[in-house]
């Protein structure tokens, strides 16, 4: 298998879909002539023209509510939000819209919408624009929520949700965009929604990430072997559904969890999952599951202030030798 | 420095638990005043101190049990003479707390070091506490190595290798539910009890005594069972009258004006009220009791015991229905007494509230006989050739073949029935 960049994944992906159904198309900000802010849909105007890859200006609800539109008379767009801050201004589009149409319109009409976005605290952005919301989505019934970690995951959920005829919510991160790995060549292999994956098994600790963190979780498990504690780490990769069974069967196994994930501690993801292993795999617990999540504060801009404030390493190696204790 | 010691508390007591301290170390004792509160096999007791003195040591926990004559506790002159310990407890003990709970057939090899909280429960993460049940360990007896000594799966397993001397196979995981050993085939002839699969629950000391003393009757005692119907229309009528003249402190049960009705019937029955027993030469003998003592079942949460109503027959109805209210009320609050639940020489069981129609009863040791009582029921009856709506109960006698034949059970039930059938002469 070829090794290359999640950033190059999803571009070979959008490419491949493009040519392999005319009725798909890119939508969003800076996308075509300027090549996308993150040059993900690099060389795709050149390619596939401006009907199929379309600069829009900066208006989110504007050209969310089209590609809303558009996806309910046949077309499969996938729109790029610059980042998942942005799509604030377009969230009524999505959660009282896009999520409900279908169900709405008595399964007359379906939105096969995909909305890719960065999510995360990347860099020195600031408060507004380092946020992680995809637990808003998550939350809505009607939605689908993936968030992958590695390029052949990116790959495999993308093509996945360009073709479900529901509408997606595909959650990228700017620190994964040039991580590096497997991606097949086979043109039609997709990563399931809703499947959790065992990245890595182990038999001490269970660690539950997605995204950036389960690239975080990878290389603590691979630091914890050398301390001799054997970590399992389970990559949600769908937010929504959640494969619940592949935690609790991990959970069951291990005994001990830490969950790890950017948004906010309270009533974010962490709390979901950790609640999910207290119903149904108490009487497996040896210790009360440890959350890993962001400091409840808007992200500081100094560059120390900022990392203390987000889940890292660190924090998850704290985490895990508590559990283990 | 005075030694007291686990006291023998009834007949039948080999063993009793310290239910509670009520003094301390330090505490000035007078003869005479309550230090404990004993468990046994089916009472609580209260101890006195027979001696005068300071409150020295604790040897023995609450909860945990010891063979009577064992020294408990210390009393002396003077302060106290060094710091209470409490020692761990010995092969045969309960574990301390939960006094309902029995000890595991292990050895215990340390007591706890910490792993409790203030409120002294043991301090054990759920996995401990599932795999602990599944393998029938004590959680007190497992020393935790977790935060605060919390009690973790790895402690449990550890415990688990010291008493097989091996490690114990991997608890199944996830959704594959622990394999329940082969059901042993049931034995023809009475053998030892079936291993106890890992998932079986520890009896309580209560459960532990009925389950001793029915293997010790049904098997030892040859019963034989005989029925009869008893029209209790009069009765039915006699205890309304009694209840709307308020006759009685509390209102009559039907079951109240039954045993005074056995307690008669035993009187005029002595063959019945006697015991199978083996004499002094080693020949079999019967037993005659002089005194009629009736004792009454009474349901509890986990089994059942039987207060005894002593001299039956010289007591009233009324006696009768008040005493086995407050004997019941005292059992259900296991206040009662040992000398309330001992020489009992027939027992009535009524399930008639379950609307049982009837059953058999298994004769509790030494007793000759017991008395199984069902429900009060209506139904279609021949009265002067005539079917009329009756009011009628079955009764079951129970009867140890030994020492009474069919032909005395059948007697004995006719008068009972002649008695219940005229009831006013129960009243004499």
């Amino acid at each position: 298998m070829p090794i290359i960049t999640y950033r190059q994944a999803l571009n070979d992906t959008l490419g491949e879909e493009l040519k392999r159904d005319p009725n798909v198309l890119l939508m969003g900000e800076e996308i075509g002539v300027f090549q996308g802010s993150y040059r993900i849909t690099e060389g795709l105007l050149q390619e596939y023209g401006p009907k199929r890859v379309v600069d829009t200006p900066i208006a989110e609800e504007g050209f969310v509510g089209v590609a809303i539109g558009a996806a309910m008379l046949g077309l499969r767009p996938v729109v790029e939000i610059m980042t998942i801050n942005f799509i604030l201004v377009a969230i009524d589009q999505v959660v009282n819209h896009a999520s409900k149409i279908h169900y709405m319109f008595g399964g007359q009409v379906r939105v096969p919408l995909v909305i890719r976005t960065p999510s995360g605290g990347t860099g020195q952005l600031g408060a507004t624009h380092s946020q992680s919301f995809e637990n808003w989505f998550a939350y809505c019934p009607g939605l689908k929520v993936v968030a992958p970690a590695t390029p052949y995951d990116a790959k495999g959920l993308l093509r996945a949700a360009i073709r479900d005829d529901d509408p997606v919510m595909f959650i990228e991160s700017l620190a994964l965009y040039d991580t590096k790995g497997d991606v097949p060549e086979d043109d039609d292999f997709v990563v399931p929604i809703g499947v959790a994956e065992v990245k890595r098994t182990g038999t001490d600790v269970t660690v539950i990430s997605y995204s950036r963190m389960t690239a975080v979780a990878m290389q603590v498990a691979q630091r914890m072997a050398n301390e001799g504690i054997s970590v399992e780490v389970v990559d949600l990769r769908s937010l929504r559904p959640l494969d619940r069974p592949t935690i609790i069967a991990s959970v069951k196994k291990t005994n001990r969890a830490v969950v790890i994930a950017e948004d906010w501690y309270s009533y974010g993801v962490t709390a979901e999952i950790a609640a999910t292993i207290q119903e149904e795999a108490f009487d497996y617990l040896d210790a009360p599951v440890q959350r890993v999540a962001g400091i409840e504060t808007p992200l500081p801009y100094a560059k120390d202030l900022s990392a203390a404030s987000k889940p890292s390493a660190h924090s998850l190696i704290y985490a895990i030798r508590k559990v283990m204790e | 420095m005075g030694e007291i010691t686990m006291p023998r508390l009834s007949d039948t007591m080999s063993e009793g638990a310290v239910g509670r301290w009520l003094k301390k170390p330090g505490d000035q004792v007078e003869v005479g005043e309550i230090i404990a509160e004993i468990e046994t096999d089916k009472a609580t007791m209260e101890l006195e101190s027979f001696e005068k003195g300071t409150f020295q040591k604790i040897v023995v926990a609450e909860g945990q049990t010891v063979p009577i004559g064992e020294v408990i506790a210390y009393i002396g002159d003077g302060p106290v003479e060094e710091a209470p310990v409490v020692k761990a407890p010995p092969a045969s003990a309960a574990p301390p707390a939960a006094p309902a709970k029995a000890a595991p057939a292990v050895a215990p090899v340390a007591a706890s070091s910490g792993g409790s909280d203030e409120n002294g429960r043991v301090l054990a993460s759920p996995v401990a506490r599932r795999i602990a049940s599944e393998l029938g360990i004590d959680l007190q007896l497992v020393e935790g190595t977790g935060p605060g000594g919390r009690i973790v799966k790895e402690n449990v397993e550890a415990y688990a290798a010291t008493l097989t001397g091996t490690k114990p196979a991997p608890v199944a995981p996830a959704s594959v539910p622990a394999t329940p050993p082969e059901p042993t085939p049931a034995p023809l002839a009475p053998a030892a009890p079936p291993k106890a699969p890992a998932s079986a629950t520890p009896m309580s000391r209560m459960r532990k005594a009925i389950a001793r003393a029915m293997t010790e009757a049904k098997p030892g005692i040859p019963h034989i069972y005989v029925s009869m119907e008893i029209d209790m229309d009069a009765v039915m009528a006699l205890r309304e009258q009694l209840n709307a003249a308020g006759a009685a402190p509390v209102k009559l049960s039907v079951n109240d004006l039954v045993v005074k009705a056995v307690a008669k019937t035993l009187k005029a029955m002595p063959a019945v009220n006697t015991s199978f027993v083996v004499g002094e030469d080693g020949q079999p003998a019967i037993a005659h009791h002089a005194a009629i003592n009736v004792s009454v079942a009474v349901a509890l949460d986990d089994g059942l015991i039987a207060p005894v109503i002593k001299d039956a027959d010289t007591k009233s109805v009324g006696t009768i229905s008040a005493e086995i209210r407050a004997l019941a009320n005292n059992a259900r609050e296991g206040k009662i007494k040992q000398n309330e639940i001992e020489g009992a020489t027939f027992q009535v069981t009524n399930l008639g509230m379950f609307g049982v129609s009837e059953f058999g009863s298994i004769i509790t040791t030494p007793q000759a006989a017991s008395l199984a009582v069902g429900a009060v029921r209506k139904i279609p009856v021949v009265r002067d050739d005539a079917i009329v709506v009756g009011q009628v109960m079955t009764v079951t006698l129970s009867a140890d073949h030994r020492v009474v034949d069919g032909a005395v059970a059948a007697q004995f039930l006719q008068q009972l029935k002649a008695l219940l059938e005229t009831p006013l002469s129960i009243l004499i």
